[in-house]
């Protein structure tokens, strides 16, 4: 470009810019090199440059004064932190770059300061971590980490507790993972610069692999402990990943402890002792960093969940045979429920024998001079409903004073009064003195009408009842009333939302303060147990149908689930009555049409989810023992070939 | 020599030790670093993530190292002047200048920083409007607007100043005859 193209165009006085614009030309002649020289010059320098692998050393230094910014300098030695402090200095507009790898690798690093202080406060006093840093300084890089990174890891762990504890599974061990591997990259660049040796990477891989471990466990044990794990995809050879990290941890610890190059063998009796100490301390810290989740993982499966190998689920054979072989146990209303379900359900009539003599022993033990109140008619009830009462049972009632239904049944069914334990005084009543037509029908309708008064203040057992008294009164017809109420009910404690894979009955009924003979005052609502309001509920289904909205595959999970017991302490009446619901379910058409259209839908996921994503989901089962063979095998190759230790300098104290 | 290399030295050069001259080094040093500025160029091609041909990228990049390498350049310095006593300092070689270059030169100084800095970069070598503006991440426009505005403020200076202008005017007769 020419003066004349950035001449002013005002200017009237062209050769007066022409003349500024040679002083101007002038004034710069100092800075106006050579061209012939100039270009040598560069070539020089090019030539004189750094190349191969020189080249190859500045572009690690680049790398590595970025890692050294933000790894904690502990886990470095001091040329590196001080290389991280200059780069930190000088290249302050690339923050961006510098940082990335430090805030990707973070939760790492911090994982592995937890290993590092724990180590510290674990070994011997005496140990030295480098030839050249003393204990006391090691200690003061150490606090002065924590220092300055204590609120950043508190972050990060308030970050992290969320996350496992809300977080997919695989999303949590995908992010430390991940994680875990930039640290290990760095690791890899960090040894081949020359700025770690192999038993720091050795140490802090062996640590990593470890702590994998820990937290796989960890987040198995907090996905175990959430109800819902239809969200989860099941992961298989879990124990294979866990030997596998296990094998890496002591492959790299001892990779790392392999003698360096030269190294003399420890000669004073000092050394022996010394290095005898300092392997038996990291044999221990590393035996305490796998025993500890696997006794945490041994205690909540063997303790609070029950053995997870000692499962198995109890049958509708072994619920009969249960009842007619000697048990001492269970409660009457497990006992009740379990043969009401095998009535129920269409297999033969179980055998009560053993039932029947140790309900014949228990009522010999009762004193009924004192009345009928101490036996709980709720419990009588349920012994009714079993067949065990004879018409001598109901004379010792009427015998004992307590003739409800001469006084006050009539008046009761007028008034919508008639509640549970009336329905007893039905059955002593029809055993003994007998009840007129006229007086069955009045009493059917009374208890038809007191649950439609007031059905809030019912069980699903009251419900039952009720029905069970109206069809023995002779008028079965009048149940069919009471079907959209028991619907509604029962739609009302269901607790399964579209998409659960287990759900049950939670009940609340009200509890009642008697203040006088004919008075009650609701004191609380309390809940029946899931097992008893299922249970029942399951009953008043046979008999009403399944209102819709109630998921029968669901609810067959929940009993199927209730039905595991340990082999080792063998199943009891609650597990034999999910068995009995369970079998007794399985024969409603409702269920059979549910299961097969289920089983169309899922034939029809997996053929809409094609080849690849079979493949993907089968191999996304595999997801952690892959990532963990994966990841140990990258810590296995980087501590390999990671430099071995200089020869240190000979101690002057040997 | 590398083809790029060649090419973004001859068209670069001016431009970038005027610009490293409007940023206070000396004419020695200034030359000495925008060789090393094209030198670290070619020997950290492979870091460069642009086009050869996009002359605002090259303008960008040689920027970005010669900055490095000025504040580098710097940091030497206040090393050097830490320990070392002032003799010890090279000596400058005293430069035999004409009045008129003194007096411009005084102007210049009194002119805005991104006018004395364009000025110093076109004049050392004639450098285009474009490479200038590559190497300040302007435009060609704003550049030659900046161009305009110091030569009108340095003439406004300069005829302020009674020597200057007759020592001028001198001149053009001289050169007139």
């Amino acid at each position: 470009m020419s003066d004349d193209t950035i001449r002013d165009a005002g200017s009237d006085d062209v050769d007066s810019a022409d003349l500024l614009g040679r002083g101007l030309a002038e004034v710069m002649a100092p800075y106006r090199p050579d061209s012939e020289d100039f270009t040598a010059a560069v070539e020089r320098r090019v030539k004189d440059g750094p190349k191969g692998p020189e080249l190859e050393q500045r572009r690690l230094m680049r790398f590595v004064a970025s890692a050294a910014a933000v790894l904690p300098p502990v886990l470095l030695p001091q040329v590196l932190s001080k290389a991280g402090v200059y780069a930190t200095g000088a290249a302050a507009t690339k923050v961006g770059v510098k940082f990335l790898p430090g805030v990707i690798a973070y939760p790492a690093i911090i994982l592995v300061m937890v290993f590092v202080t724990c180590y510290a406060v674990l070994r011997p006093s005496t140990r030295k971590v480098r030839k050249e840093r003393s204990v006391e300084e090691y200690d003061q890089q150490l606090q002065t980490w924590w220092k300055h990174n204590w609120w950043v890891t508190g972050a990060v762990a308030g970050v992290m507790v969320p996350l496992a504890m809300f977080a997919k599974f695989e999303a949590i061990v995908a992010l430390v993972l991940a994680s875990m591997i930039a640290l290990v990259l760095i690791l890899s660049r960090l040894a081949k610069a020359g700025f770690t040796s192999r038993r720091i990477v050795a140490r802090l891989c062996s640590g990593l692999v470890s702590g994998l471990l820990q937290v796989s466990v960890l987040a198995v044990m907090v996905v175990a402990l959430e109800d819902d794990h239809s969200q989860e995809t099941p992961q298989n050879l879990l124990p294979a990943a866990w030997l596998v990290l296990m094998l890496a941890t002591i492959l790299c610890d001892r990779l790392g402890r392999e003698k360096a190059k030269g190294k003399p063998k420890p000669k004073t009796e000092k050394q022996v002792k010394e290095k005898a100490k300092a392997d038996r301390m990291a044999v221990g810290v590393v035996a305490v960093f796998l025993v500890v989740p696997f006794t945490g993982l041994f205690i909540y499966w063997g303790w609070f969940h029950g053995s997870g190998l000692e499962k198995a689920i109890a049958s509708r054979a072994q619920a009969a045979s249960f009842l007619a072989s000697k048990f001492d146990r269970s409660d009457w209303d497990d006992i009740a429920g379990i043969v009401r379900h095998l009535r129920l359900d269409p297999g033969p009539d179980p055998e009560l024998g053993e039932a029947k003599i140790t309900f014949a022993a228990e009522f010999e033990r009762l004193d009924l001079e004192n009345g009928w109140d101490p036996v709980n008619q709720f419990f009588v009830h349920e012994l009714e409903s079993l067949g065990f009462l004879s018409p001598a049972h109901y004379e010792s009632y009427l015998g004992s004073g307590q003739d409800l239904f001469e006084r006050t049944m009539l008046e009761r069914a007028a008034t919508k009064q008639l509640v549970y334990h009336h329905a007893f005084g039905v059955s002593v009543a029809l055993a003994t003195k007998g009840i007129t037509d006229g007086d069955a029908r009045v009493l059917a309708d009374g208890f038809v009408e007191t649950v439609l008064e007031d059905p809030s203040m019912l069980s699903f057992d009251d419900l039952e009842v009720a029905c069970v008294v109206v069809d023995r009164l002779g008028h079965g017809e009048m149940i069919e009333r009471l079907r959209s109420t028991v619907h509604r009910r029962l739609l009302e404690f269901w607790s399964g939302k579209p998409g659960d894979r287990h759900a049950c009955f939670v009940e609340y009924v009200a509890k009642l303060k008697r203040i006088d003979r004919d008075k009650s005052l609701l004191e609380e609502l309390s809940p029946i147990s899931e097992r008893r309001a299922t249970e029942h509920a399951i009953a008043l289904m046979a008999r009403f149908g399944v209102p819709e909205g109630i998921d029968l595959l669901a609810l067959h999970a929940f009993l199927l689930e209730g039905a595991r017991y340990r082999v080792s302490a063998g199943a009891s009446g609650r597990h034999l009555l999910y068995a009995a619901a369970r079998s007794h379910l399985e024969s409603w058409p409702a269920y059979e049409a549910a299961r097969t259209a289920e089983e169309q839908r899922l034939l029809q996921i997996e053929e809409e989810k094609g080849l690849i994503g079979r493949v993907f989901e089968g191999l996304s089962s595999y997801s952690l023992f892959l990532g963990a063979l994966l990841f140990s095998l990258l810590c296995i190759i980087v501590t390999y070939r990671a430099p071995a230790e200089p020869d240190p300098e000979p101690d002057p104290e040997a | 020599m590398d083809h790029h290399l060649d090419l973004i030295t001859q068209r670069f050069r001016g431009a970038l030790v005027g610009m490293l001259a409007s940023w206070g080094a000396t004419p020695r040093d200034a030359i000495e670093l925008a060789q090393d500025t094209f030198a670290e160029a070619y020997l950290s091609r492979e870091r460069f993530r642009g086009d050869w041909d996009d002359i605002s990228a090259v303008g960008k990049w040689l920027r970005g190292i010669a900055k490095n390498l000025y504040l580098a350049h710097l940091r030497r310095w206040a090393r050097r002047a830490e320990t070392l006593e002032e003799q010890d300092h090279p000596a400058t070689e005293p430069v035999q200048e004409s009045e008129h270059v003194i007096r411009i030169r005084a102007a210049m100084d009194r002119l805005r920083g991104p006018w004395r800095c364009v000025l110093q970069m076109h004049y050392v070598e004639g450098s285009g409007l474009a490479e200038i503006a590559a190497l300040l991440g302007i435009s060609e426009r704003s550049v030659e607007g900046r161009l305009r505005r110091a030569r009108q403020e340095l003439e406004r200076v300069l005829k302020s100043d009674p020597l200057i202008r007759s020592q001028s005017n001198a001149r053009m007769v001289e050169e007139q005859a």
